[in-house]
């Protein structure tokens, strides 16, 4: 039908709508006369329009739905994405379609996992943004347990992607199935499980869709945590406790069977939703049944049992007697306790649960006692230190810090003057308190593993153990406003101590939940704000009866009430750096500077603000109110340097202006205020990291002499490196403010800086000849570059062929090349590049996919390099890659680089663990069994992983803290 | 194909804030809704019956969720997705009859209740042709029936997104009903 007649054969048919029915034929007859054609069509055309069609009037899923039966129809496979071949597609999440793929320039070990936006979707910024996030938790995340980050990019049609290790694997219930695991084996892997999961929550990462098919296991039964598309990061803005539309439609739509009663709720989700997900996963891996499912149960009456119900004990859901038996007791324990509908009451950690797990496994009584019982037994064995004396006739000394005032511009400055310092003995010494009326200061001392409360005399400078009735590892005390009490934090609860020395305990966690801190006195004294796991709560003390003000995000820590009594100063993030990790039995972390904000809350618990500056990098922590309430002073680095600021509050508890610096380089740690807000008790907290050399015995793996440091002064230390003749060390650190490379004799003495420019440089190695050093420098804007430096000093020279983002590098043995690694994630791949006779340096030549710190063994044979999951060796042309040692991921080892042995048939290498442990390693280059050559005490901790060797010597970092407390005058000046 | 994108492109113009967002959308549409077709085969197998509403009322939940994208109206959304759902079906209408292909061409009759899949794949992929000849004459009756018969959308949602009365859809769909069953038919007889 051509258009001009469908024209007339719509306007008939439209005026003869108008029509009765009875009347339209004869209308159209008339209309038509002559034109029999025009006729038939508009009439047949009406008939059949008015006549019930089985397949029209019908839907087109009716029609059409038993043709879904085959495999879906798929949209074209993309031949290639960036510099990727791809092979197939192998999986869809919501915002992207995964395939596997491959590196045109490689083999086998190039095959990667490739996340492409979907069509389409790129145009749309916020699923760039969403896409770009998932990318930035995966490059956050360095864990064997979750596939690496590689690569990313955009196609040519401009469509973000990203490479991430390919996972050949199956999900975890399906390979315990297959396997025929029995329990222990099921309960190691799913440690394992908990591992990656605690990982990401140490980088503020929470996952929010852990269920068995998100866990491929490898074949050689390595978990592998996937998909952080609908992960997030623990932002802080949902401190308010807001549940966000986007937050709760996404949870709606996740399988119901693993989400937790606060996802399904639409409630925020914290690190407890992906224990309760742990949980369910552990029922399944126990028993082979999700916990709610029934056969006849819809979504929403499975989601509604998620809600309501108490899962069927594991125990009981199976019918095999003696796996009933297996199951009954510390499994139902652990998997309810993870389950508990209240995220409060769960395990704190996922880490807290797989230690719970691993103790199941040694035989070990477990910690959890179930979400009903009265009381969790929270008995821990602490590593008790040596009991801390203080020196009762210590002598006041006194010291003047250097006052700065800052932006005079504003109305009422907040001056410092005579600061004094408050000797103490003790390693450490921190929390310090001053009392209301300002005589005296309560504060905490000791190891570090053991720490105990004591209460100073400012005037006559005596010093009394206050809690020795309280065991425990003493933190935080805090004054009543009479002055009369002290609340006292230790392990997991809150005590009350008054200053004859008696003590009780005071704010014992409900059942439950897993710890009280952070107490906080009202004004009037009547109550107190404290923290129980993630909640903030009241407790009126007439009454004994505590009220929850909010169920924040996070751990918020560090309470302050304000004198007026309407709000609570708070902060969330970084806890580690007030109190160390919980349970806060050693406060090793305590230099880790991450980001914190402060917020303040009114104790009604609604519209908590933040007052310290918006997420960044800083640290703002140990708000304290000034007397009228108008003001907070806290400490933070947002100009550098640890430092006290003080912020501007108006009557809504809003920030008012910029935080203003009062102090300049005082890094203290945490900060109280008598209550008249002139006097400033603080403690200062530094971290020094020098270089120390320990010489290896034949015999023995006890040091052949003491370790014995070759550098003194306060600095960070990363890269080292041994010049080949022994003599010298190079290494990097930032004794002068800004990271450089230095040299230093062996046997000590005064470094000598080589790099005077204003970036920054890391990981120095030297030439074999010993002329030459090469580094990489942190170049604006956030790109690392290879330099090379004369070791006799001079301007650098750039090493510039060579892709994006340089590191690391490492000399042939024949001084003619380097080993690099380059890449944009946290670990790039291994290229080299030769010098030719000009001096420039070729294209590199990629040896090996995501790697880090390349050596070239002596004979020139090898490149050595490190990767999350152990070491790996390749040959100088790049042929396939071989593992040498294996890291065992229960083991929380750290690798930092592998060196060669003199004869190249031996790799050495450092491993140190979270309790500092240090000890060095040999290893065949043809694999076997690791040999100790030295044990380290336990009192040389280190931070850092690297460590430079000529094969009997090593030269590593060693971490040393230090901690004063000091008082110090505020004045207001006008 | 293209033309029919194009016409309904330009219905859905209506509301010039969504162009973009539409186009962006398809894609993601087509994707998604497959998805769920596909799996809620399974339901169908055991009893349930597939729901085009259900379908795209999950990818709504869905993409509005993944993207948080702003539609003019929940109509709009759904006659993007009545779009979606007509390229899905007849993609696998095309590919049953591919897979026949060399087979008896059947003669089709649209109201015989019980047609075989490789007869319903025939009607499907007819019907699609004839609704880009459809389109040609009059794009909006082409809509109508990829909002009602693809989308099952009811006649006030495929009023509100194209912006016209109840009425004028009941017609349209009269016209287009009409016109495409006898268009069929004389193409079969061709």
């Amino acid at each position: 039908m051509n258009p001009e007649r469908w024209q007339r054969v719509e306007a008939l048919l439209d005026e003869a709508f108008e029509l009765p029915r009875a009347h339209r034929d004869a209308f159209l007859r008339a209309k038509c006369a002559g034109d029999d054609e025009l006729f038939a069509q508009v009439s047949s055309i009406l008939a059949a329009g008015e006549t019930q069609s089985s397949m029209l009037d019908a839907r087109a899923v009716d029609v059409a739905g038993p043709m879904i039966t085959d495999e879906p129809i798929r949209p074209p496979l993309p031949e290639r994405v960036g510099p990727y071949r791809v092979e197939r597609m192998i999986g869809e999440g919501g915002m992207g379609t995964v395939y596997l793929a491959h590196r045109d320039d490689d083999t086998s070990a190039g095959r990667v996992a490739l996340k492409v936006v979907r069509r389409g979707l790129h145009l749309d910024s916020r699923i760039v943004r969403r896409f770009q996030d998932e990318r930035q938790i995966l490059a956050t995340l360095n864990h064997p347990g979750i596939a690496t980050l590689f690569d990313g990019g955009l196609t040519s049609d401009g469509v973000p992607f990203f490479a991430m290790e390919y996972v050949e694997g199956k999900p975890i219930d399906k390979y315990c199935e297959a396997n025929a695991l029995g329990i222990d084996r099921r309960l190691e892997l799913f440690v394992l499980v908990c591992n990656a999961i605690a990982h990401a929550h140490s980088k503020q990462i929470v996952h929010r869709d852990i269920k068995p098919s998100n866990i491929l296991v490898t074949e050689s039964g390595e978990p592998h945590l996937l998909d952080f598309g609908i992960a997030k990061l623990l932002d802080p803005d949902l401190f308010e406790g807001k549940p966000r539309t986007e937050t709760r439609l996404s949870e709606r739509l996740l399988t119901p069977e693993y989400a937790s009663p606060e996802q399904i709720r639409g409630e925020p989700v914290t690190a407890a939703t992906d224990v309760y997900c742990l949980g369910v996963l552990l029922y399944e891996l126990l028993t082979g049944q999700r916990p709610f499912r029934r056969a006849e149960r819809s979504a929403h009456g499975l989601e509604r049992a998620v809600l309501e119900e108490d899962p069927t004990r594991p125990s009981e859901a199976v019918a095999r007697e003696p796996l009933r038996r297996r199951l009954k007791g510390d499994l139902d324990t652990i998997v309810l306790t993870a389950m508990s509908k209240e995220p409060e009451r769960r395990y704190a950690s996922a880490a807290e649960m797989a230690s719970d797990v691993r103790r199941h496994l040694a035989g070990e009584s477990v910690r959890a006692s179930g979400p009903n019982a009265v009381y969790r037994a929270r008995r821990w064995v602490r590593r008790h230190g040596r009991r801390v004396t203080v020196g009762a006739a210590a002598v006041v000394a006194t010291a003047v810090i250097a006052t700065v005032l800052v932006r005079a511009s504003t109305p009422r400055r907040l001056v410092m003057s005579g600061a004094t310092r408050l000797p103490v003995d003790p390693e450490l010494s921190l929390d310090a308190e001053v009392s209301p009326d300002g005589k005296h200061v309560a504060f905490v001392a000791g190891t570090g593993n053991s720490m105990r409360l004591f209460v100073k005399d400012i005037q006559n400078g005596h010093v009394m153990p206050l809690a020795d009735s309280v065991p425990g590892y003493h933190r935080w005390p805090r004054w009543s406003p009479d002055g009369t009490h002290i609340a006292l934090m230790s392990d997991s609860r809150i005590y009350d101590c008054t200053f004859d020395g008696r003590c009780k305990v005071f704010l014992a966690p409900d059942s439950g939940a897993s710890f009280t801190a952070f107490p906080a006195w009202s004004p009037d004294g009547r109550s107190i704000a404290y923290v129980q796991d993630a909640s903030i709560l009241i407790r009126d003390l007439a009454s004994g009866a505590s009220r929850v003000v909010s169920r924040a995000l996070g751990t918020p820590h560090s309470l302050r009430w304000s004198p007026d009594g309407r709000y609570l100063a708070l902060v969330s993030g970084n806890i580690e750096f007030v109190v160390g990790t919980y349970p806060w039995s050693n406060i090793l972390n305590v230099g880790n500077a991450g980001q914190s904000s402060v917020w303040v809350m009114p104790t009604s618990g609604a519209d908590t603000v933040r007052v310290s500056d918006a997420v960044g990098r800083s640290l703002n922590m140990s708000p304290v109110w000034t007397p009228d309430s108008r003001a907070l002073l806290y400490v933070s680095n947002r100009d550098g340097a640890r430092d006290v600021y003080r912020v501007d509050l108006d009557n809504r508890g809003h920030r008012r202006g910029d935080p203003q610096r009062i102090t300049t380089g005082l890094l203290p740690h945490t900060i109280s205020l008598s209550a008249n807000g002139q006097l400033l008790g603080f403690s200062v907290f530094r971290l020094n990291a020098n270089i120390w050399s320990v010489t290896a015995s034949p015999t023995s793996t006890m040091p052949a002499s003491e370790p014995t440091p070759v550098t003194r002064g306060a600095q960070s230390v990363e890269g080292l490196s041994l010049s080949a003749d022994g003599q010298t060390l190079a290494f990097d650190s930032d004794r002068t403010g800004n990271h450089d490379i230095y040299t230093v004799s062996t046997s000590g003495g005064e470094p000598r800086r080589l790099t005077t420019d204003p970036f920054d440089e890391f990981m120095p190695d030297w030439s074999p000849d010993g002329s030459e050093i090469a580094y990489h420098a942190f170049t604006p804007p956030g790109t690392r570059q290879l330099r090379i430096i004369r070791s006799s000093g001079g301007p650098p020279s750039i090493v510039s062929p060579t892709p994006l983002n340089q590191r690391q590098p490492g000399w042939s043995p024949d001084g003619r090349s380097l080993v690099f690694d380059a890449g944009r994630g946290p670990l790039g791949d291994i290229y080299t590049t030769q010098r030719t006779a000009t001096g420039n340096w070729t294209p590199p030549h990629i040896v090996a996919m995501k790697g880090g710190t390349g050596r070239w063994s002596p004979d020139g044979s090898y490149i050595a390099y490190v990767r999350a999951d152990g070491i790996w060796v390749t040959t100088r042309a790049g042929g396939p890659s071989r593992q040498v040692f294996r890291v065992d991921t229960l083991d929380k080892l750290r690798l930092g680089n592998a060196e060669w042995s003199r004869d190249s048939k031996r790799i050495l290498f450092k491993r140190f663990d979270g309790e500092g442990r240090t000890s060095f390693w040999s290893i065949p280059v043809t694999g076997g069994q690791p040999k100790l050559l030295v044990q380290l005490s336990q009192d040389l901790r280190s931070h850092r992983a690297e460590f430079t060797t000529d094969g009997t010597r090593f030269f590593f970092t060693v971490t040393e803290r230090a901690s004063e407390l000091w008082t110090a005058e505020l004045h207001t000046m006008r | 194909m293209d033309s029919q994108d194009n016409s309904s492109e330009a219905g859905m113009a209506a509301d010039s804030r969504n162009v973009v967002a539409a186009e962006a959308m398809f894609p993601l549409l087509y994707d998604e809704l497959r998805r769920i077709a596909h799996r809620q085969l399974e339901l169908e197998r055991t009893g349930h019956t597939l729901s085009t509403t259900a379908l795209v009322h999950e990818a709504y939940v869905k993409l509005a969720d993944q993207t948080r994208a702003q539609f003019a109206s929940r109509a709009h959304f759904l006659a993007v997705a009545a779009q979606a759902m007509r390229r899905i079906l007849v993609e696998y209408a095309r590919k049953v009859r591919a897979d026949k292909r060399g087979g008896k061409w059947h003669r089709l009759d649209l109201d015989q209740v019980d047609i075989p899949v490789e007869d319903r794949a025939e009607a499907l992929v007819a019907l699609d042709g004839a609704l880009e000849r459809l389109a040609s004459l009059n794009p909006r009756l082409s809509q109508v029936v990829e909002c009602r018969f693809f989308g099952g959308m009811t006649e006030p949602e495929i009023a509100t997104a194209l912006g016209v009365t109840d009425r004028t859809i009941r017609r349209d769909w009269i016209k287009a009903k009409g016109w495409l069953l006898t268009d069929i038919a004389e193409g079969d007889e061709s």
